[in-house]
């Protein structure tokens, strides 16, 4: 290592996508840990709505993670414009020139200090790493402005949606693309990404140490057969998860007179469909809608559920389907593109088509009464896990990864 | 309500002010819709909500002074109105809010109608202070479904203040039996309820002059704006179905909305790319020119009212494949005007589409059939006979009796 620390910014989009958000908040804890000058930045959070990561709030943690959010001004408060431009140039005169050169507008935010690219310059450090497109396509406008290299972490969910014009910036401007798996890496090529490019290959962690199964339950102990089949799901509620369908598969489940009990955990946009479609189809009472939780209670949740269901209608890599592989509970999922690398279907987890109640009803029914299989569906998702990189050794890969672009 | 107001509306209120009706819409009207105009109707801006601070605060004191004047019992009334807990609240309104609901009310409370009406119920819950200076009836019509928003954390608050509103309203009108249902448990006193059906013009939205092709592939539309109300995945999933079947179908979705990347991603995902077609927000006049040259209008909503859009084009004498939901079955007869399929089945949507498709005298059967329906039973003219009737009721029996009390 060099005389200095070397200097890090991680970038996440907040609330963090779920791909690789979730690893780079444990990348800040290491790097900080082994001495790097890291500092981290939500990009789209403010104070009001900023991350509820406890991990963070610790004293010596909390300067060097920042929170900011591109801010347009509208109707009369664009007044203040000139009043920004002259604290900006009073701050980093050199900088916002060239930043404007390069083509970067000088929003209020900017010219305050709160948005992305501010925040970026004033840090000036010699590494970025962006957990998204969406966070790149913003920061890595300050790219010229002063030498470093910049990383960016591709995912299946960015990699679908329409926004192809905003990934060539993206790919020509970054020194390196990080991609979970190799189809990730394929999709991007197909997209017009050049083959040429440099890429890392960092498969998710799976953190066996922390989402250990537990003691034995009550499935396992051979109560199942009292009582009813336990469901669980976690994410947004959004439309890319899907839970209509997974509800609509309740519905069908009791009127089989299979009886469930089914926790989804999560807020959103999407929360009126989904809370009518438990109205309409008449399982408010074994439906429930939970919080998001932390992940001391996620890990709760899938304690506590004897499947989890990943009823998600898009492209995705849904962190809660790797953790509920993990901890040894026996998984149906969609199949869509982003699935945990090396799932196997049948043995670890279930793969149903998407936007279909009956089969996943029929999988489920089948799961509900056959409790052997999912004790085995469960204890092979967990070898399989143990098997994989674990979330030490992805800490690891990345900072190794960063080393090698610093060319410690 | 919205400005300019959908069309629907828009042919109430100039056919009430045809009949000698003086109707005062009152709108928080968008800058770049501030030309639109509604004949016979005048209109009173409500401020936008996001108006900046400093100026909304000048507003309410000049307001409230031009009130004092008028009034100062109301401007009384009105503030502790504002300031008084609201049903999902312990405490009372903070002061920064209570201005920005005062510069929302504070120029409609300078207002004397003889009749008040909310077109949508949310709009009667939002301005539910207002009801306590106003001394004349309200209306509140029920338009959507209560349990689409009800049932959401996100929308408690409106859905504890609905009963309040229901209470204090002179009459509800309601679009459909199934909507008065629905909305019972919220506090509807059955005997305020008003059946007053939707309405359009048929004279405007009427079958096409030319003669249809019978060619194919078969051209199925939906109109509608795009939010998942509408289901229309469930549609699109039926298309794909019909394609596997080698049906030749297009389906042409026309509207805007919020779930306009859900569609999109529906049917990049489903592949159907060269079958569906969007086409964005249209014109009244461009809609029925759309609907005019459609084989089948699919509704495949999960929740409704009674559908504007599906009776515009059972007017144009367009075969309707609609989910019965909602008031839906009170105006299409299953086999008589369209057919009416299980809401979230794109199985049996397919079904129906695909009879329609083998059978084109089916076709023509159930398109007559609609026109015939529309003619008897949502018409303008009966609509607006209704509506004078129950504004009339209002002002009269139930005026008369709070003034016996």
């Amino acid at each position: 290592m060099s005389r200095h620390p070397p200097s890090i910014v991680l970038v996440v989009s907040h609330p963090p996508a779920e791909t690789a958000g979730a690893g780079t908040v444990a990348t800040f804890l290491h790097l900080v840990d082994q001495g790097w000058h890291a500092h981290l930045v939500f990009d789209g959070a403010t104070a009001r709505r900023g991350p509820d990561v406890p991990e963070l709030s610790a004293l010596p943690l909390r300067d060097r993670v920042h929170l900011s959010r591109t801010h347009r001004p509208r109707g009369t408060k664009r007044l203040a414009m000139p009043l920004g431009v002259i604290r900006g140039l009073g701050r980093y005169p050199t900088g916002l020139a060239r930043y404007m050169r390069a083509g970067g507008r000088p929003h209020l935010s900017l010219l305050r200090g709160q948005g992305l690219a501010a925040a970026l310059i004033a840090l000036r450090p010699q590494l970025v790493h962006f957990d998204s497109v969406a966070t790149a396509s913003t920061g890595l406008r300050v790219k010229r402005l002063w030498p470093h290299r910049a990383v960016v972490s591709l995912t299946p969910e960015e990699l679908h949606s329409d926004r192809s014009s905003r990934h060539r910036a993206v790919w020509e401007e970054a020194d390196l693309l990080e991609c979970p798996d190799d189809r990730t890496w394929q999709e991007a090529v197909r997209a017009g990404c050049s083959p040429r490019k440099p890429r890392a290959l960092i498969p998710l962690p799976f953190d066996t140490a922390f989402f250990d199964p537990g003691p034995p339950g009550p499935a396992d102990a051979g109560q199942h057969a009292t009582r009813s089949l336990r469901l669980f799901s976690v994410g947004p509620l959004s439309w890319k998860q899907g839970y209509e369908w997974a509800l609509q598969a309740v519905r069908r489940l009791l009127n089989a007179g299979v009886r469930c009990e089914y926790r989804i955990a999560g807020h959103g946009e999407y929360a009126d469909a989904v809370y009518f479609a438990r109205y309409e189809l008449d399982i408010e009472r074994c439906v429930s809608f939970l919080p998001p939780p932390s992940r001391e209670e996620l890990r709760a949740h899938l304690r506590w559920a004897d499947v989890y269901v990943d009823s998600a209608v898009a492209a995705g890599a849904r962190g809660a389907t790797r953790e509920a592989l993990t901890m040894g509970v026996p998984v149906v999922a969609t199949d869509r593109t982003g699935l945990p690398d090396g799932a196997a279907q049948g043995e670890t987890l279930f793969v149903l088509p998407r936007r279909d109640a009956a089969v996943l009803a029929e999988r489920l029914a089948e799961l509900a009464g056959n409790s052997i299989l999912r004790r085995e569906m469960g204890r092979a998702a967990r070898q399989s896990a143990l098997g994989r990189l674990g979330l030490d050794g992805f800490l690891a890969e990345r900072e190794r990864l960063y080393r090698g672009l610093l060319g410690d | 309500m919205r400005w300019p107001p959908e069309t629907f509306l828009q042919w109430k209120f100039e056919r009430l002010a045809a009949r000698g009706v003086r109707v005062t819409v009152a709108s928080t009207v968008p800058r770049r819709k501030a030309a639109a105009r509604v004949a016979g109707a005048e209109l009173h801006r409500v401020p936008h909500p996001h108006e900046p601070r400093p100026l909304k605060l000048m507003g309410v004191i000049w307001q409230s002074l031009m009130l004092s004047r008028l009034s100062p019992r109301r401007l009384a009334t009105l503030v502790a109105a504002v300031r008084r807990p609201s049903p999902s609240a312990l405490t009372k309104t903070p002061w920064p809010r209570t201005i920005g609901l005062l510069r929302a009310y504070l120029g409609l409370a300078r207002l004397r109608p003889d009749v008040v009406h909310f077109e949508w119920e949310r709009a009667a819950v939002r301005y539910l202070p207002l009801l306590a200076v106003w001394d004349c009836p309200v209306v509140v019509s029920c338009r959507g479904n209560v349990n689409a928003y009800s049932r959401s954390p996100q929308h408690e608050r409106w859905a504890k203040g609905l009963p309040r509103a229901y209470e204090n309203a002179a009459a509800v009108h309601c679009v459909c039996e199934a909507l008065g249902n629905e909305a019972s448990p919220y506090g509807l006193d059955r005997r305020k309820a008003w059946l007053i059906r939707a309405a359009l013009d048929p004279e405007f939205f009427r079958p096409a002059s030319y003669r249809r092709s019978e060619g194919w592939p078969m051209r199925v539309i939906s109109v509608g704006r795009l939010i998942w109300m509408k289901g229309y995945e469930y549609g699109l999933q039926a298309i794909r179905l019909l394609v596997d079947r080698e049906v030749p179908v297009e389906l042409e979705i026309v509207g805007d909305g919020e779930d306009r990347p859900r569609i999109v991603a529906t049917i990049r995902d489903l592949a159907l790319d060269r079958e569906v077609r969007l086409r964005g927000r249209l014109t009244s006049q461009e809609v029925r020119d759309r609907l005019q040259r459609a084989d089948v209008l699919l509704q495949s909503s999960v929740t409704e009212g009674i559908p504007h859009t599906m009776l515009e084009a059972m007017a144009c004498g367009l075969p309707v494949v609609a989910a019965g939901c909602g008031g839906i079955p009170e105006a299409v007869s299953d086999r008589r005007e369209g057919l009416v399929v299980p809401p979230r089945d794109p199985t049996a949507i397919a079904d129906a589409l695909e009879a329609l498709w083998r059978d084109p005298g089916l076709r023509t059967r159930l398109g007559e059939g609609g026109r015939a329906r529309v003619l008897s039973d949502f018409t303008l003219n009966r609509q607006t006979q209704d509506f004078l009737a129950l504004y009339e009721h209002v002002t009269t029996v139930v005026g008369a009796s709070a003034d016996g009390r």
